[in-house]
Order: C-alpha cells, then structure tokens, then sequence
C-alpha cells in the first residue's frame, strides 16, 4: 500500500513537471510570438506611415486639380451651376398629368423626389483631398 | 574496488552515534534503545511532529487557496492574461496636419546608406551598380569614396523606401544603413510659410514647427491646424497668377472665418519648398501675412467710417465738401479720383475720398482713434501661433496730422493678420476674436471683445458691399457670393519718401456680406500696371479680381449657398438712393 502510494505519489509528480514543462514552453512560445507580432504591428505602422505621406504628397491639390483638367475635364464649378430645390420651375398641373406616365417609365425615383439634385451645399469635386 | 565493512557501517546512521554498531537492514529489524539515547530520539519524534504539523497546515493553507483560486473564484480575475501592449510607432516628432487631417509635416524614417571600403571587394563593380540605383551619385565619385583607405564613408544620406530597396537588391557587400529619422513636408511650398520647417536635429526654425517646438517633440498625437489645403491652394494660385500678371515682387493673402479667427487659408509668395529650406532665400522665407507690415492705405477707412459711425461722430445722413484739398503744415491731402462736390458719408466710402475719411477722422479726433485702432488689435502685434510676427509700427508722437493720414492708411503700418483680425471684426456683428492657425473645436464659442456694436457692424455690411456693387471694388464680386470689402492702393515708403513707382495694393472684404462667414484678403506687393488694366496697378484693378477668383472657387468648397440677385441686395442700395438724393439737395443750397 504504501509503496503504491510512493509509486502514485512519484508519477503524479513526474506528470505535474511534465505538464509544467509544458506549460512553460507554451508560455515562452506565446511570447515570443507576441513579440514578433508586435514587431510585425511597428513595421505595419511604419509601412502606413510612410505610405500616408505618399498618399498626401500624391493628394498634393496642384497636382490633383491638373489631374481633373486634363484626365476628366473637370474644372472649378461656378455658382450659376447650384441650385436649390425652391429655384426649379414649377410645372402646370395638366402638363405633370400628361408627362407623369412618360417620365414614370424613365427614371421613376429620380423624378418622383428629386434625389437626383445637386445639393447646394455640396462640395467642389476639384481641389478636394480627402 | 573493495569497500572495508567497517566503512559501510559507519554510514548507516551517519548523525547519530549508534552502539550496538548498527545492525539495521531491510526487512526484519527494530532497533531498541534504551537510556538517555531513546529519550533523546522521543524528543527528536516530538520536534518532527510538531513541526510536521506546522507544516500540514500551511499546505492545507496553500491548498485550500489554490482550490479557492481555481475553482471557486470567478470573475474576480482577468479571464485574459495581461501582457504588454502593442506597441506605438515612436518618430520623436508630432505630425502637423491640415483641419481635415490631410497630412503637412511628418518624420519618416530614412535610411542613410555609408560603406565601409575595406569590405567592398571590387570598388569599380560596385560603383557602376550604384550609379544605376542612385543616378544623382557619379559613378566616379563612388568609386573615389569606395576606394579611400577609412572605415566609414556616408554614401548618400535620407533614402527614399525606394531607393533604399533598389540599392539593396543589389546587394553589394560592404554598404550598410542607418536609420535616421527625418523631417518631411509633403504638401512642400503650399503651406511653408504657416507651417515652417525643422532642421536635421529637430529643432524648429520657423512658423508652428519653431513655436510649438516643444510640444511636437515627444508627442504623438498631431497639431491640427486651422488650414484648409484645398483653400489655401485656391489662394495660393490666385495670387501667383496675379503677382505673375502684374509682375509684382511679391503677395499675400488670407481667409479667416470672421466667427472664430481660424485661419483657414494664409499664404506669401514668392515662397520656397521646407523640405529644401537651406537653399531658399531670405525674400521667400520671409513671411508677408505675419511678419511684413505695410501701409494700407484706403483699406483702413474701414475702420475710420467704422469709429466715426460707432461712437456718433457722424451719421449715414451726414456728409463733408470734399472739393477742396486738406492743407495741414506741409503737407496736402487730396483724392485720386476728386468728385469736387459734397459727399455723404457712403459716398465717401464707396469712392474712397481721402479728403472725406480725413475731415471724419478730425471730427473724431486723435484721442478717440488711437483708442479705437488699439481695441482692433492694430497698435499691438497680432496673437498668431506662428514665431514670426511683425510689430506695427505706428507714429510717436501720435499729433493730428498722423490722425488724418491714418485715417485713410498712411503714416501706421500694420501686417496682414492684423488687419484681417480687424476686418472680421467690423463684418461679423462687432466682436475681435484673436487670429489662430489652430483648429477651435467645433461648437464651442469663442471669446472676443466687442470693438462696435452690432448696428454699426450691419451698417459697415452695407457700405462694404456697396462699395464692390457701385464702388472702387467691382472686379471682386463674385456672382452669388455677395462679395464686400475696401481696396486699397499705398504708396511704399522708400528711403523715408514715398515711391510713386512702388505701392501695395489691396482688397480686403468678407463674403456673403448678408451673414458674413468668411474674411478675405488680397494683397499684391509692387504691381506694375499693364494695357489690361489701362496701366492702372490700383487695388480694385490688381487685387479685387484675386479676390473674385478666390470666393468663386472656395464658395462651393465652404458649402456656402450662392444668393441669386434678388431683394436683399436693394437695401444697400437703398443707401446709395438716399445719399444721392441728400448730395442732390446739398448741390441745390
């Protein structure tokens, strides 16, 4: 009984150390990959770092605005181009009648609320840099 | 090797003296003691016992805390382990960015490459390879630097990422990098002059990177800045198409939100790249919106019709005979466009009468006016953040002459901010808020002291946006925006003379004068009159059309509705219906 007990006693504790072994090694493997993830998130930001600053070297707006003009056509937008909802003609009442059907099957939301308007307040494409 | 049994005996009980020698062995034995010997081994047994025990309960202490620990406390402890957090890039250095984050002035990590020669195997080899990487480098100047007999030669300080890849690819033996730090501006000249620059140690030498010094260096989180990039380009280009078209030495030009101070826009040509700053000149360097001060000129009957019509020195319905020419001690005031008949106190203005603003400007008197232009903030230096700020200068003794050419801009000089501060002031309901380059968090109010009152502020709306609609300022109205504002045209002081040749020219407005938002200054440094312009160089001629392009293109981008002509404009010209109709019935008398 009592040798068993020494025998138990003995594995126990071999399993115990084991297991600690184990543990220990985990351990040290989790921090060393903590490390390399920390080392990998600095040189991430680093990477970002300097790509921000190519990004707004890139955004620079001379070169965007020289962009626009000669890739797209755009060009600075003049205040006779915004209009409010207000300042939009009124249509006759018989004439809405006679053109609801036709102006339905063509772009049924857009005319219907006006959600294809320009907002007044809305921003120059030309310049922008964010 | 063979053991004396004796010597294995007197190991079994190696502590204890043992007699009978010890006859001990596995199995069957028991040894009796008796005497003194077997009470000193009860004693021995107690002692083991006892501290046996202490023993059992400090493991029943462990154990049962480590059950506690284990099994019956939950949620006291972190479920996670704690380990040490990710890590913050450090650069030494704060970014400087623009009010919508867009990145002025950062510190990137360069690589400097140096080699050591002794280790460079085939220096004429290597030197041909990085040529190609490195272009700007001669092929013969590497082999030189390659074959010297030192240990350490800098190659090329400040790589790009990507040079530093093409001269790694290559893969020489013998060249190495040192990480070094290094300041970049990525928006180069178009903020240089708010923005300023640092030199390879990190000390800031100008603008915010020399005033805020201290606080970029360590921090992390960056100085937002008031700036607009977008506007400030839009500035930027109209003034160097008008310093190019005028072939002036030089403009400036500012935006400021009239509620707040913010500088949105502020820029100084000729000006240089920060991140070439050694290599600029003292002229680009200097900073005209902060540090140059300049006689206004008519600009500053803003502030004159403003006291005058503030403190009740005169009404709208008044008016002065400005046929004839001030004669005071040597000298003679007149206008440049003389009407020679009375005018009202808007036609004064609209027309810019030196001799109106003059004969204003004696009825207040000298005491009032110095008080009055030292609450605008024009007698002192302006409170903007940036290191290089320009003292006014200002008459001493201050004697009534200098109140009457002041009056309409001559004889004080003030720097741009100053003025445009001033300006804001008058437009925005009468409130001085000081300039800033920094962002205000939105929605807090900023404290001002009040210069005039909110009437006074309503009335000078008007003559100002009289003065663009019937007055000197015409070129800057920008459809839709309802432009205001005052030129001004001063002739340079050179060599204690004024030049005839020399000026500066000037507008100074704010837009939409029916609820002003934003100030606009214009200001262009020796223009030289062309057949465009009949070889006029005057401020309406040569700075309000800068001014127009300026609002027509930040109108949109401020998200400022454009006001098609209607009836609000007619209570200004109310104004001028009434002036005239007075100036008709003076001229009958």
């Amino acid at each position: 009984m009592r040798r068993l007990t020494g025998i138990l006693g003995l594995v126990v504790a071999a399993v115990a150390a084991l297991f600690l072994f184990g543990l220990k090694q985990d351990v040290r493997q989790k921090e060393d990959d903590l490390r390399a993830v920390h080392r990998n998130i600095l040189e991430q930001q680093e990477a970002i770092h300097v790509l921000e600053t190519e990004w707004s070297y890139l955004n620079h707006p001379a070169r965007l605005s020289d962009l626009a003009k000669r890739h797209l056509g755009m060009q600075p937008i003049s205040a006779a181009r915004i209009v409010s909802l207000e300042d939009l003609p009124f249509r006759a009442p018989e004439a809405t009648q006679a053109a609801a059907p036709a102006a339905a099957k063509m772009a049924p939301d857009s005319t219907a609320n006006g959600a294809g308007l320009v907002p007044a307040s809305a921003p120059s494409k030309i310049g922008s840099s964010q | 090797m063979i053991r004396h049994p004796a010597a294995r005996r007197s190991n079994c009980y190696p502590a204890i003296d043992v007699s009978p020698p010890c006859a001990y062995s596995r199995g069957d034995a028991r040894i009796r003691l008796d005497g003194s010997t077997a009470r000193a081994l009860e004693i021995g047994r107690t002692r083991l016992l006892a501290a046996g025990l202490v023993f059992a309960l400090a493991f029943t202490v462990i154990g049962g805390r480590l059950v506690d620990l284990t099994l019956l406390s939950q949620g006291s402890e972190p479920q996670i382990a704690g380990g040490p957090t990710a890590p913050q890039r450090e650069t030494g250095r704060a970014d400087i960015v623009d009010r919508n984050g867009v990145l002025l002035a950062t510190t990137l990590p360069t690589a400097s490459l140096w080699a050591n020669p002794h280790q460079v195997r085939d220096p004429a080899e290597a030197a041909s390879q990085l040529n190609t990487a490195l272009p700007e480098l001669s092929r013969d100047w590497i082999l030189d630097k390659l074959s010297s007999d030192r240990g350490f030669v800098w190659l090329k300080r400040g790589l790009t990422p990507r040079q530093q890849y093409a001269v790694n690819r290559l893969g020489i033996p013998g060249l190495q990098f040192q990480q070094e730090p290094r300041r970049f501006y990525p928006q180069a000249a178009l903020t240089a002059h708010s923005v300023g620059f640092a030199d390879v140690d990190d000390n800031g030498l100008a603008g915010i990177e020399r005033s805020f010094n201290s606080a970029l260096r360590g921090a992390v989180q960056p100085v937002t800045l008031s700036l607009d990039l977008r506007i400030q380009h839009v500035m930027t280009q109209a003034l160097s198409a008008a310093k190019a078209e005028f072939k002036a030495i030089g403009a400036t030009g500012i935006v400021m939100d009239v509620h707040t101070g913010e500088v949105i826009a502020m820029a100084s040509l000729p000006d240089f790249d920060p991140n070439r700053a050694g290599e600029a000149s003292a002229d680009a360097r200097f900073n005209r919106a902060t540090l140059g001060v300049y006689e206004m000129g008519s600009v500053f009957k803003i502030f004159t019709t403003a006291m005058a019509l503030d403190r009740g020195v005169v009404t709208l319905d008044d008016g002065y005979d400005t046929s004839k020419p001030i004669r005071i001690a040597r000298f003679t005031i007149t206008d440049f466009k003389p009407k020679n008949r009375w005018l009202s106190i808007p036609e004064i203005f609209i027309y810019s009468s030196n001799i109106g603003t003059a004969r204003m400007a004696m009825d207040a008197g000298t005491v009032l006016q110095k008080e009055f232009l030292s609450r605008l903030g024009l007698t002192t230096p302006a409170a903007i953040e940036v290191a290089e700020v320009g003292q006014p200068m200002l008459p001493t003794p201050w004697r009534d002459i200098n109140t009457l050419t002041i009056s309409y801009g001559h004889g004080m000089a003030v720097s741009p901010i100053q003025l445009v501060s001033a300006v804001s002031a008058v437009v925005n309901g009468g409130t001085l808020r000081p300039a800033t380059l920094i962002k205000r968090p939105a929605g807090v109010p900023v404290p001002g002291t009040r210069v005039i009152s909110e009437r006074t502020s309503q009335q000078m709306r008007q003559l100002m946006r009289l003065v663009v609609t019937r007055g000197t300022g015409k070129k800057a109205d920008a459809e839709g925006y309802l432009v205001g504002g005052k030129t001004g045209t001063a002739d340079k002081l050179v060599d204690g003379k004024y030049a005839r040749d020399a000026r500066v020219s000037s507008f100074a407005g704010a837009f939409p004068m029916n609820n002003p938002r934003y100030a606009v200054f214009v200001m262009i440094d020796e223009p030289k009159g062309n057949a465009d312009t009949y070889n006029y160089a005057t401020g309406g001629w040569v700075a309000a059309p800068a001014v127009r392009q300026v609002v027509e293109q930040i109108g949109p981008m401020l998200g400022i509705a454009p006001v098609r002509p209607g009836p609000e404009q007619d209570e200004s010209e109310l104004l001028l219906v009434r002036a005239n109709a007075r100036a008709e019935k003076v001229a009958a008398n």
